[in-house]
């Protein structure tokens, strides 16, 4: 079979039929039994499961995404690929063509040549179709008028795209990809690109989008992680010096288990996910004219350590509860002990100045925040860093789990920030790390149709406690 | 009680293989150190040796990554304050555990139960691998310590994050640490116990216990190890 090509969802050509088969085949999977490799539920939770009892053998399947992760990418792809196999042979069984490719949502495209680029894609907007009946492709999410979900300029930015390492040799920064880590469903830090656009896109839908456990019940989540997969594709495509991992770590440390298509059983590695071309049926994006490169760099072995790792200049000193749409907090600098570089002056002495949110947990469907930083005493606007985003902030915070409940950990690269702030370690006892609360709109309510309930975990008040802000220097 | 150590050095320096264990079994042997007592003295400078060299590695990348999160004036207090409240943990069940092992000991002469009782020993450990309270404590392992607070708090948290990582890491590597030293086994089998402890850990998935298999895998070969 020929590889497959994945187009935006916005440039399919008038009368395509994708989405109406993608529906189709929804319903399809949704009509077969939990147990079933193959259905929808099954297929969900393997990404979260929010309240279904797993059928027989299905633990080890079940509840496998790879989140704060350098495997987030890789995971996913393969998840991807074997929910595309899934509905491509469920249209094939219901009539449809049989190189059904998964389109893409590219809310990041130009507005000026897709000025509806951020709004829902329309055939996921209505409850029910022309014809009245229900639209498989609806699900609960944020109430959105005309498709406007609120998704403004930073949520969709693409700055991950400028980061030249997939994961830096330097711990604190995650990269473009992702931190080492070993399985990790939850409980480290994010990488850029999961943190924006994917995080923050997760939680603008709201609704099941906004959690792991139930993201992947409604279809708009295969389309989001399309895009993201694509902006993977497309980050490799911009430079020759942007290259996947390859250490032996990453390549082939651990291994995941899925289902094809036929709902056999498989396993793949992070390295079984380098050539998009080679997965299961083999597919391509169509704006990334060639396949991309499969070869790994050779000879890199373990990439050298910085000798410098960021040290520890500043700290919070209590845990924070972010309750307020607008929550200050005063981080203290040690001034004693710390490197001779640091208290002879100042800036620009450190080469990197690094805010590090440290055990942020919590429960709910929360709201994401914009993290500021300011001086106490300045004149100056607070600068902002980044988002902080509670997508999968739930599960990091389950004490029951394999993490034991380490919560999210960010970290921003404020260097610029400290730059335009002046930052010294005279200064920085005045440093003010504020929170504001992002808006979220009501989502509506729905009950999945189904043989299967599936309802969001969380319906009480959300609540988020950052255990600490630290401020580190390299 | 009276304890000392006399020590003859023979040249030669101690070899590191990457595991506590032989660290200090090859720093004994270079040295050829002798531990001589009376009462308590030996049993507790052997557990606490064991303890050292079973325990260590398994904590050394949690030290690690607290070190990396403490301010550099403080990263020595609060380390040793981490390893203070662990070994305090251990220390605390080495006496009842003594006193159980002298019993033990004493039953197995007594019904002359020298074949039933490493079976029962590992019998013991395989079925605690796949105990709840386990897994949990095994959970918390991964939970670090939250380090916010005045900066003279900062070590006294250290060492409830101590105390707290011994009490977790004694629900879970209890039984089979001690298995090889019930069953007077050699030492080889306690660095093989130490590694896959040190392998589920780092392996250790939700809803996937393979990593487990591994610890239950070394109690069973544990049962075919003959006592020293």
């Amino acid at each position: 079979m020929s590889t497959r090509i994945r187009q935006s969802v916005y440039n399919l050509p008038s009368g395509d039929e994708t989405l109406l088969w993608y529906g189709r085949a929804v319903a399809d999977m949704r009509s077969r039994a939990l147990s079933d490799p193959t259905s929808w539920w099954y297929m969900g939770a393997v990404h979260g499961n929010p309240n279904l009892n797993p059928p027989a053998g299905a633990n080890q399947f079940w509840e496998q995404c790879q989140h704060q992760s350098w495997y987030f990418l890789p995971w996913h792809r393969g998840y991807l690929a074997a929910f595309e196999a899934m509905v491509s042979k469920a249209v094939a069984a219901l009539g449809g063509p049989a190189d059904w490719a998964l389109p893409y949502w590219n809310y990041s495209e130009d507005l000026a040549q897709n000025p509806e680029a951020r709004f829902l894609p329309p055939a996921f907007r209505d409850q029910t179709l022309p014809d009245g009946s229900d639209n498989p492709l609806f699900a609960p999410r944020v109430q959105a008028p005309g498709g406007d979900i609120g998704l403004g300029d930073g949520d969709v930015a693409l700055d991950a795209l400028d980061e030249d390492e997939f994961t830096p040799a330097v711990s604190f920064e995650t990269g473009f990809g992702g931190p080492r880590t070993g399985f990790s469903h939850f409980g480290s830090a994010n990488g850029q690109l999961e943190r924006v656009p994917h995080n923050v896109v997760h939680v603008r839908i709201n609704g099941w989008m906004a959690d792991p456990r139930t993201a992947a019940f409604d279809p708009i989540f295969w389309l989001h992680h399309c895009n993201i997969d694509r902006l993977w594709e497309e980050w490799r495509a911009a430079d020759s010096s942007h290259t996947n991992p390859d250490e032996s770590a990453w390549l082939s440390g651990v291994t995941f288990d899925m289902h094809d298509g036929d709902g056999t059983a498989f396993t793949f590695t992070a390295g079984d996910m380098v050539d998009t071309t080679q997965i299961l049926h083999g597919y391509r994006y169509d704006t990334i004219p060639t396949p991309s490169p499969v070869v790994v760099a050779a000879g890199r072995g373990v990439p050298e350590m910085v000798a410098r790792e960021p040290e520890l200049a500043g700290s919070s000193q209590a845990p924070v509860s972010l309750e307020d749409d607008l929550t200050s907090v005063r981080v203290q600098m040690q001034s004693e002990g710390v490197r001779r570089s640091f208290t002879e002056s100042a800036f620009p002495t450190p080469v990197n100045v690094y805010l590090r949110l440290e055990e942020v947990t919590g429960k709910g469907v929360p709201a994401d925040y914009e993290v500021l930083v300011d001086l106490e005493d300045d004149d100056e606007p607070p600068y902002p860093v980044g988002r902080l985003s509670t997508f999968g902030i739930a599960g990091a915070s389950d004490t029951s789990k394999s993490h034991g409940g380490t919560g999210i950990t960010e970290v921003y690269n404020i260097t610029r920030a400290a730059e335009r702030l002046r930052l010294t370690v005279e200064s920085t006892p005045k440093l003010r790390v504020s929170f504001r609360k992002i808006e979220q709109r009501p989502v509506s309510k729905l009950e999945m149709p189904g043989p299967v309930p599936v309802q969001l975990p969380d319906t009480e008040a959300s609540s988020i406690q950052v255990g600490r802000i630290g401020i580190y220097f390299d | 009680m009276t304890l000392g150590v006399a020590a003859h050095q023979t040249g030669g320096l101690a070899i590191c293989f990457g595991s506590g264990q032989l660290i200090a079994h090859k720093f004994l042997s270079a040295f050829r150190a002798e531990i001589y007592y009376t009462g308590f003295g030996r049993p507790a400078v052997e557990w606490f040796l064991m303890v050292a060299a079973m325990m260590l590695p398994i904590i050394a990348p949690h030290l690690v990554l607290l070190r990396a999160r403490i301010f550099r004036s403080q990263q020595t207090k609060a380390i040793l304050a981490v390893i203070a409240g662990y070994m305090v943990v251990w220390c605390l069940i080495g006496v009842p555990l003594y006193l159980i092992l002298i019993a033990f000991r004493a039953s197995v002469a007594l019904f002359d139960a020298h074949s039933i009782a490493p079976l029962l020993m590992y019998l013991f450990a395989i079925g605690w691998v796949w105990m709840p309270q386990r897994q949990r404590a095994l959970n918390r392992c991964h939970r670090p310590p939250v380090l916010a607070g005045p900066t003279g708090q900062i070590v006294q948290t250290a060492g409830h994050y101590g105390l707290r990582l011994g009490r977790d890491c004694a629900v879970v590597c209890l039984p089979a640490m001690v298995a090889p030293m019930f069953a007077g086994q050699p030492l080889v089998m306690m660095f093989i116990v130490t590694h896959a402890l040190l392998a589920e850990r780092i392996l250790q998935q939700p809803h996937n216990n393979r990593p487990s298999w591994i610890v239950a895998f070394v109690c069973m070969l544990g049962l075919a190890i003959p006592p020293v």
